[in-house]
């Protein structure tokens, strides 16, 4: 492959280039665009055909531009990566569209590219090739069906056509009539030396006198192209062309000339390169001329000079005719003379041996020259001799005579005539010759002309026909109006899979049987009875292939068919619908899935979706019960709705839908009446259904459920795909959808614990306080009456009871703290963290002081946050960064961070800190990790913490290591956010 | 020292279910300066019997002051406080509630019906003993309170 490359490569030599010639040669004349690039993506090769797709005139304009150059002359828009690009990776990109807009022009053209990697010896990318086809007229705004049926009419007009004025004049009318310009002329190249006159051959759009006045157009800028063959040249404005208006005496369109705006002009020229003239086309109007116009143009010339080349040729044969005729001519001569004054006829004895009779026997009477004119010719001799007398153009007669023996001889005479002063004319004079045997040879001729010019010339045609219906690329065929088969080209016979000569004089039907189930049958009848072109699309099953067929009916008998193999472009449409009905089909599945609704209710909606999108019968979900070995029909749209009956619950690994589910893979099948797995074969019949699929509903290991379909029809590769994708949706949904309901059930249970808790809290503690203030109540009475009074241990004993009462006591009135951190109100109002710091801190005071603390803080932020609940945290955290101290005096920082979404609020101490193995446990009430001699407390501050900081919707976290003091970290969100717990 | 409050002693009704709480009020009430009655309800229905002097209680002197405890058998404080409060003989009888509860509800309620103060007992005797010699100083002593002529 390395060596292709290198032959492509105009700047490889030696033995490459001289190797490289045929491929090279092959490429050029491909009507695919071409071109290669190295590794780097560099062009190294372009065809032709590739430059004029990218607005160059040749392949050596484009490939000796410059990178910027390029990039200015064109621009290439790819829907997805460019195909190159792809190739260049490794990776073969096939029929990709791209978009080329040129320049200059701001013309669109649309080419489907193929780009292949080239590889060396060991497998690496060096470089890739690409085939561009323009399928700009492909596109159905450009009407495609008038570019074929102009073809075929100039193609019909060839075959039956040789008169050359009444064939250039329809090709010029067709031509106009096909671009919608509103003059056209075919200019005929003259072949003077000079170069400077052009022969205007027809005009349609406009009375030829249109042009009478100026002279014909002359090797211009702007027209010598044309006429030099080189190229098409298409204009939006002709006037700002360039080329325009550059010779005197005129610069540009004389006075008067037809308004021409938009100019197309192209060259006639023929296979050898001889430019017959150009097709120039005109319109008063700017842009009116596309791409597409420029291409059927373009065919249609190429048509005329096939067209031209051949009338040429007949003309040739003509003048080769002419010749024989005169040398034929040179035979006998006599001279005669007749007196019209005198009214005498004097012969030559030539004449009256070509009259047959005797010498000197000729009475010199017109009556008996006129006797022996033959019946048939006689009118037209006395007319032409009438014509002549009363014009000036010479004497010229081809007539019979009959002779006395009743043979017939054929005299050709010609004469001049001579007149007197007053121009009256006196005499006729002239030869005469016996032409009989060079007319009966010129007749022999003629009908050998016309023969050769059924079999030579015709057939010299009809190769060329052959020869450009061969290249086209579609399949073509002529088809007697019996069906059978007269003509079929290569294409034609490759797309069917049959060699040519096994199909000339077959019959359509004999050879394809199922073509009579599809539309051809009536199409085909309206084009042999009613003699109007048809076009169909048509899928035939045989070949599993897409045509886009037009039968145009011959003058002749038969009619042509042209078609089209449209199978990639047909599953290309039908692919980007299917795909697009996936698309909307996994929106639509996954906005239903996000619903607020009942399970059922959503998956009932994925269902309905589902036959929707995809035309099914019908569609259902089940879902596995609490249990785990049921399936439970959950939804069912499409035929059948009902989720009761047979398939209400199937067990797990029974029937298909449960081994579905037992197997965790999905079940597909496009022949239902011959899967095992069906049960009810004959509903299936029945029902027609044609396609199974079903899918288990897996998440993460969990089967959800089952998701299955019957369809009428086969279902593609990627609906399967898509499917797979959709069961994915759904599985993960009724997952979301459960995990969502069990969710909102343990909030809802915990909020209703939490509630329940507190109030038990509240009451309990409530009702725990009376008897406890009782026995509190009379130990101190016995201490403040008895105390002394008794032995020295009921003292001790008394001292003990008492401070076992006030330590319940305290653990009671924490309960109910705690329990009203949730149960009062919450009041968000924005409040200033540092005024309530400073608040706390003045109530703290005294504490402070004692243990000799400092605190220090950042700036604050104000928040909305309930004031009470924020002071009595940081009052708390306060008391604990002072109580929790170490050695040193406590040093307190108060912190804030801002987020994007919050701030992070932190109380610093530099205390005994925490083993990181408490740092969760310190947030849970009650739990203490220090002696009660060591540090008083119940255990409760942290969880009070905890618990507003909850209540507003934030964290909080400790970061400490035991001996480096700990840092409490707490989080309020800048928009309030009431939790679940907040209870009213 | 007003005048309604000199020359007899005062009369209290205290509402108070527990015997050790009643015990532990004439207690402190006793360590006060000022001769009073102490007449105990022991639920709520008793109590409004005893302040419209319904059978028994029809020889019984109006109260000059109510202590109220909250949590009462058959009918509860709050529900006396709001009956006392809607009866025109009654109302103007100060009305100090005096309970264990310190719950913002009630407190909240109480005064919403009008209690005229509310004071959670304490749990420790020495301050018991100190808000009862309050109230004592201030209900008995340093308010003047309508008295059974004034009517």
């Amino acid at each position: 492959m390395a060596n292709v490359v290198q032959s492509l490569d105009p700047r490889a030599s030696g033995s490459h280039a001289a190797a490289s010639v045929d491929a090279e040669s092959l490429l050029a004349a491909l009507p695919d665009g071409v071109t290669t690039l190295d590794r780097h993506g560099e062009l190294t090769y372009a065809n032709d055909a590739a430059a004029r797709l990218f607005g160059f005139p040749t392949a050596r304009e484009l490939l000796s531009a410059t990178t910027d150059q390029r990039l200015t002359a064109f621009d290439i828009r790819a829907a997805r990566e460019l195909p190159w690009s792809m190739a260049l990776r490794g990776d073969r990109c096939s029929e990709e569209l791209i978009r080329v807009v040129i320049s200059a022009t701001g013309e669109e053209r649309i080419a489907s590219v193929t780009s292949s990697p080239l590889h060396d010896s060991a497998g690496m990318v060096v470089g890739c090739i690409n085939r561009f086809r323009d399928v700009t007229a492909e596109a159905p705004q450009h009407g495609q069906l008038d570019v074929d049926r102009t073809i075929i009419r100039i193609a019909t007009a060839f075959a039956n056509e040789l008169d050359i004025d009444k064939l250039v004049q329809k090709i010029t009318d067709e031509a106009t009539a096909v671009t919608g310009a509103q003059f056209g002329a075919f200019f005929f190249n003259s072949t003077d030396a000079s170069g400077g006159k052009y022969m205007l051959y027809t005009l349609s759009g406009a009375p030829i006198e249109a042009f009478s006045r100026f002279g014909m157009p002359r090797a211009t800028p702007l027209f010598g192209p044309t006429f030099r063959g080189e190229g098409t040249i298409r204009s939006d404005d002709v006037r700002k062309d360039p080329r325009y208006g550059q010779w005197d005496p005129h610069r540009g369109m004389p006075k008067g000339h037809l308004p021409v705006v938009s100019y197309l002009a192209v060259p006639v020229a023929s296979a050898r390169g001889e430019v017959h003239g150009g097709l120039f086309f005109g319109h008063a109007e700017p842009g009116r001329f596309s791409a597409a116009h420029e291409r059927i143009i373009e065919a249609i010339a190429a048509q005329a000079a096939i067209a031209l080349d051949n009338a040429n040729l007949h003309r040739a044969t003509q003048r080769q005719l002419e010749f024989t005729r005169l040398a034929l001519a040179a035979g006998k001569l006599g001279t005669w003379e007749w007196d019209i004054v005198n009214k005498r006829v004097r012969w030559s004895p030539e004449i009256e041996r070509m009259h047959g009779i005797a010498e000197g026997s000729f009475d010199g009477t017109f009556e008996m020259y006129q006797s022996d004119i033959h019946p048939d010719d006689r009118a037209r001799v006395l007319e032409s001799v009438r014509e002549v007398l009363s014009s000036h153009r010479p004497h010229y007669l081809l007539y019979r005579i009959v002779r006395p023996d009743g043979a017939v001889r054929w005299l050709e005479a010609h004469g001049h005539i001579e007149r007197d002063a007053a121009g009256q004319p006196v005499r006729l004079l002239g030869v005469c010759s016996d032409v009989t045997e060079r007319v009966v040879g010129e007749e022999t001729a003629r009908r050998l002309a016309s023969q050769l010019a059924r079999s030579e010339e015709a057939e010299e045609a009809r190769k060329r026909m052959t020869d450009v219906l061969e290249a086209v690329t579609d399949p073509f065929s002529v088809l007697h109006d019996d069906l059978t088969i007269e003509y079929v080209n290569a294409a034609g016979a490759a797309s069917v899979g049959i060699p040519c000569e096994h199909l000339i004089g077959k019959n359509i039907y004999e050879l394809f049987p199922a073509v009579a189930d599809t539309a051809f049958p009536a199409a085909i009848e309206k084009v042999r009875v009613e003699r109007v072109p048809q076009k169909l699309v048509e899928y035939y099953a045989p070949f599993q292939r897409w045509f886009e067929s037009s039968y145009y009916p011959l003058r002749s008998g038969g009619f042509v068919s042209y078609s089209r193999d449209i199978t990639a472009l047909k599953h290309n449409e039908i692919m980007r619908e299917r795909l697009m009905r996936q698309e909307r089909l996994r929106a639509d599945v996954s906005a239903i899935l996000s619903r607020h609704a009942s399970l059922p209710e959503i998956l009932s909606g994925v269902c309905q979706s589902i036959v929707g999108a995809l035309d099914v019968a019908f569609a259902r979900v089940w879902t596995v019960d609490a249990t785990g070995t049921v399936l439970e029909l959950q939804a069912s749209a499409g035929m059948y709705t009902h989720v009761d009956g047979p398939h209400a619950r199937v067990p797990i690994g029974s029937f298909k839908i449960g081994k579905i589910a037992l197997e965790r893979a999905p079940h597909l099948t496009n022949d239902v009446l011959h899967d095992p797995r069906v049960g009810n074969p004959e509903w299936a019949r029945r029902e027609r259904m044609v396609a199974f699929a079903g899918y288990p509903l897996v998440v993460e290991d969990r089967l959800i459920g089952v998701l299955a379909l019957f369809s009428r029809h086969e279902l593609a590769e990627d609906t399967y795909s898509a499917l797979r994708l959709i069961a994915d949706l759904v599985a993960h949904g009724v997952e979301r959808k459960r995990a969502a309901e069990s969710l909102a059930e343990q909030a809802r249970e915990l909020a209703r614990s939490n509630r329940e808790l507190e109030q038990f809290a509240y009451v309990a503690s409530h009702d725990l306080q009376e008897p406890l203030r009782t026995v509190s109540s009379y130990v101190q009475l016995i201490a403040r009456r008895y105390q002394g009074k008794l032995d020295p241990k009921a003292d001790e004993f008394i001292a003990f009871a008492g401070e076992g009462a006030s330590r319940m006591q305290r653990l009671i009135e924490d309960l109910l703290s705690f329990s009203r951190v949730g149960t009062r109100g919450v009041e968000f109002a924005s409040t200033s963290l540092g005024a309530v710091l400073a608040e706390v801190e003045r109530d703290l005071a005294p504490t402070l002081r004692e243990a000799g603390a400092t605190v220090t803080s950042d700036s604050l932020p104000t928040l909305i946050v309930d004031r009470g609940r924020i002071a009595q945290l940081l009052q708390n955290l306060l008391s604990n960064a002072v109580k929790f101290h170490g050695s040193t005096p406590p040093a307190i920082h108060v912190g804030a961070v801002e987020q994007p979404d919050e701030w992070v609020l932190s109380v610093r101490d530099n205390g005994i800190g925490i083993e990181p193995q408490y740092f969760d446990r310190i947030f849970v009430i009650f739990q203490r990790l220090h002696g009660r001699a060591k540090y008083a407390g119940t255990g409760i501050g942290l969880a009070i913490c905890k618990k507003i900081v909850d209540l507003h919707g934030g964290r909080i976290w400790v970061e400490s290591s035991p001996g480096e003091g700990s840092t409490f970290f707490f989080t309020i969100p800048k928009q309030p956010r009431v939790s679940v717990e907040r209870t009213e | 020292m007003t005048d309604s409050n000199r020359g007899r002693a005062v009369e209290i009704l205290l509402v108070e279910d527990n015997p050790a709480d009643v015990r532990l009020t004439e207690e402190a009430l006793s360590e006060g300066k000022v001769a009073n009655t102490l007449r105990i309800a022991e639920d709520g229905v008793q109590a409004l019997s005893m302040l419209r002097r319904e059978g028994e209680y029809a020889e019984l002197p109006r109260p000059d002051l109510i202590l109220l405890d909250l949590n009462l058998p058959r009918k509860g404080g709050q529900e006396v406080l709001q009956e006392i409060k809607a009866d025109a003989d009654l109302r103007r009888i100060p009305v100090v509630v005096l309970t264990t509860s310190s719950a913002e509800r009630d407190i909240l309620k109480s005064y919403e019906l009008h209690a005229n103060c509310y004071i959670t007992k304490p749990v420790d005797l020495e301050q018991f003993l100190a808000v009862v010699k309050q109230i004592d100083d201030f209900w008995l002593t340093v308010v003047r309170l309508p008295g059974e002529h004034g009517r």
